[in-house]
């Protein structure tokens, strides 16, 4: 390994970086960090090069010194399973999400999300729409109903100002922070999930 | 907002799957606000325990909005009651008469100066003095009316009082409309006891709405031959009975009981040196042991229980009774305590919002009756804790101000100004409030003779964020108090009158009841001076 690399630490510092950025915020999106992907894919390139300069000197019968393929090639899968888990960790996320809020992503999520994520969101949530609509005669709605009702209205408080918000059958219902309410199950389930009401015993 | 009584309102639109919201309000200004916030919605209002006092039409009211008010401050602001389509009081029937509104004539007149205002240029001479003389005599009688109208409006203004608790009048409703149950029937009763421990109704008032309005639900919730077959099980009993007017004892021991008691601690006058003296010769007297009265009263065998209740009964003399839950193995629960936990949950500590508070009352009350473990300890710390606390905090109050002779007479009435710091939280408990500075008057009047005839002005000092500030407060001479069982106050129209004479005072009256104000503590001399002469005008 080059003098260079020891200053910098491990050979696959930048790749555990990312892992960690996920790991650090479990309750958040980071936003894709394009950067440090790329620094990865980088290092890859390196180190493969440098193998095969080795083993195109191997080839050619030159001096060569071979015990730093092996290393190399581990360092190389090493860095790409971290970056498959980052982008698997995502995955996952972007997944729960659909479950979370619905088709629409709130700015806040969709900021942090790079183009081809985007686009695997919108074919998961129309994935999700056509088995939705295959199931049943009609279609079954899973995100409705995933705790068994007991009655059909739920009391509710809200936990942050909502604003104006209209049920299904058409009564508005201002949602300022700090108030209970009422409300027919169904619809209000979502906003439960999505943490701006909260159920009231 | 009262919690029994929207525990039964919210009861009623649940059955019939209405989709409604609570706001939670503390004051005027939040009724405001909420009003202004909700300006675009068509809905219907239903105001619970407040409202009725101030004009509603003067807040900016939703437009095609309906706005029903159950409030049980008396008197209604008179444009409440006749000048507007939006605003509907519900009261009883039966009230009317107390009521003693004036007649609509006398109050309301349309203006009809407008028609004539056009007087035509080109008619003759005549008429044309003719329309003024016409007009001079309709100023006239304008003037007149004015002055009549004044003087009705100002006996009807004179004092405020409180009517049944609303709760009841929720019960009877829910009665009507076939959707009463035994749970409604003790949050009704909780609410009605509530009253009555802060000091709003008087006991004969209480008494006649136990007997008189309550009494169908008791026969039907209480079968008689269950109580008989004096069987314990799980289910629960509700049960109406006497009671002493103790706080809480059942849930403490008798001599700490009775040391906090407004009866006992006048009649030993526990707050001097020889205070604690008296009280053993009391109980020396009335045959009951210091190990009686120093150990848990529930720890007591039960025989003894009832032998020292009945000796102290008579003691006190009272015709107090009241509601009892009986659920299973967990204990008795008097109404009376609930109402006191509930209450003090719902009005402490200030830095909790409202609708925690609401939310911790809320549990309070059904943590009465029902079964769980965890909102059993819940409830009996909030007994232990709480509740005692307030009652010794209310007591100290009274003792140093009398110890320290901190009452001061200043003209037509009694002048208390605290002077040490109370717990910033007590302050703002209208229970707190309203019970200490009428103990304290009568404490007062007890240690000579002749000082029955004034009322007393009460201020504590607020400290922390509010510092700065007073809270001003003030209870009606003994001698009158009681006059006419509805223990009518004429303090919030003379603080009114103290604004209204010096607008540069500051003065906060943003709570409903208009007896409890905020004064800027700079302000403090020009307001007492300025109340001697409201209650001198008087």
């Amino acid at each position: 390994m080059s003098s260079n690399d020891q200053q910098r630490g491990g050979v696959a510092d930048k790749a555990l970086q990312l892992v960690m950025e996920m790991k650090r915020n479990p309750d958040v999106l980071p936003p894709y960090n394009a950067d440090l992907v790329r620094q990865c894919q980088k290092k890859i390139d390196e180190l493969f090069h440098k193998n095969a300069a080795v083993v195109e000197r191997m080839r050619n019968g030159l001096d060569h010194d071979p015990s730093l393929l092996q290393p190399r090639l581990a360092a190389m899968c090493h860095i790409r399973r971290c970056m498959m888990a980052y982008v698997n960790e995502r995955k996952n996320r972007i997944r729960s999400f659909r479950w979370r809020y619905g088709g629409a992503l709130p700015a806040s999520v969709r900021n942090a999300l790079c183009e081809a994520e985007i686009q695997f969101f919108n074919e998961y949530s129309s994935t999700l729409a056509r088995f939705q609509s295959n199931l049943g005669e009609a279609g079954v709605n899973l995100l409705l109903h995933t705790a068994p009702p007991k009655t059909l209205f739920v009391q509710v408080r809200t936990l942050e100002d909502y604003g104006e918000f209209e049920t299904s059958d058409g009564t508005q219902v201002q949602l300022t922070k700090d108030s209970l309410h009422s409300l027919p199950r169904q619809d209000c389930e979502m906003l439960i999930r999505q943490g701006v009401l909260e159920l009231v015993h | 907002m009262k919690k029994p009584c929207g525990k039964t309102c919210f009861h009623l639109l649940k059955c019939d799957d209405v989709p409604y919201s609570i706001r939670t309000v503390e004051g005027w200004g939040s009724v405001d606000k909420i009003f202004v916030e909700l300006q675009e919605q068509k809905c219907n209002y239903i105001l619970i325990n407040c409202g009725a006092t101030r004009s509603l039409s003067r807040l900016q009211l939703p437009p095609d909005s309906i706005v029903y008010v159950l409030d049980s401050h008396r008197p209604f602001h008179i444009e409440n009651v006749y000048a507007n389509e939006q605003v509907h009081l519900l009261i009883n029937n039966s009230e009317m008469a107390e009521l003693q509104l004036p007649d609509v004539d006398s109050v309301i007149r349309e203006d009809s100066d407008d028609e004539d205002e056009n007087d035509d240029e080109d008619a003759p001479y005549e008429q044309q003095v003719e329309n003024v003389r016409r007009r001079a005599i309709r100023r006239e009688e304008m003037q007149v009316w004015e002055r009549q109208r004044n003087r009705i409006l100002w006996k009807y203004y004179e004092s405020t009082w409180f009517s049944s608790p609303s709760c009841v009048t929720l019960l009877e409703l829910a009665a009507e409309m076939n959707k009463v149950s035994a749970e409604l029937m003790w949050y009704t009763s909780v609410g009605l006891n509530s009253a009555f421990i802060d000091k709003l109704i008087s006991i004969e008032r209480y008494t006649q709405i136990c007997v008189d309005r309550m009494r169908p639900f008791v026969n039907r919730f209480m079968p008689r031959n269950i109580i008989n077959q004096g069987r314990v099980d799980d289910l629960l009993h509700i049960t109406f009975g006497r009671e002493l007017p103790l706080a809480i004892y059942s849930h403490w021991d008798l001599y700490n009981s009775m040391t906090v008691n407004e009866y006992f601690s006048i009649k030993t006058k526990n707050w001097t040196q020889r205070g604690d003296a008296n009280i053993r010769q009391l109980l020396t007297q009335l045959g009951i042991t210091l190990h009686e009265t120093k150990q848990k009263f529930e720890s007591l065998p039960t025989e003894q229980r009832k032998l020292v209740v009945d000796v102290l009964e008579k003691e006190m003399d009272s015709s107090f009774a009241t509601f009892f839950a009986t659920l299973g193995y967990c204990g008795k629960l008097s109404a009376c305590d609930v109402a006191r936990a509930v209450t003090l949950k719902l009005e402490m500590p200030r830095h909790d919002s409202m609708l925690d508070r609401f939310q911790a009352g809320k549990m309070i009350l059904q943590s009465s009756i029902t079964g769980e473990r965890q909102e059993r300890l819940h409830l009996s710390h909030t007994l232990t804790s709480t509740c005692q606390r307030a009652l010794q905090v209310s007591w100290k109050s009274v003792s140093a101000a009398i110890n320290q002779s901190e009452i001061i007479s200043n003209g037509p009435y009694y002048l208390f100004t605290c002077a040490r710091a109370i717990d910033e939280d007590m302050l703002d408990s209208r229970h707190f409030l309203y019970n200490t500075t009428s103990f304290m008057l009568s404490a007062f009047a007890s240690m000579r003779k002749g000082r029955t005839a004034k009322p007393l002005i009460a201020m504590f000092p607020l400290n922390g964020e509010s510092a700065g500030w007073l809270v001003v407060t003030g209870v009606m001479p003994i001698a009158t108090i009681y006059e006419d069982n509805l223990i009518k106050t004429c303090i919030g129209r003379a603080f009114e009158r103290v604004k209204k004479m010096n607008p540069k005072i500051r003065i906060v009256d943003d709570s409903f009841n208009s007896d409890i104000i905020r004064l800027k503590s700079e302000d403090r001399t020009r307001f007492i001076d300025l109340l001697v002469h409201a209650f001198e005008g008087d």
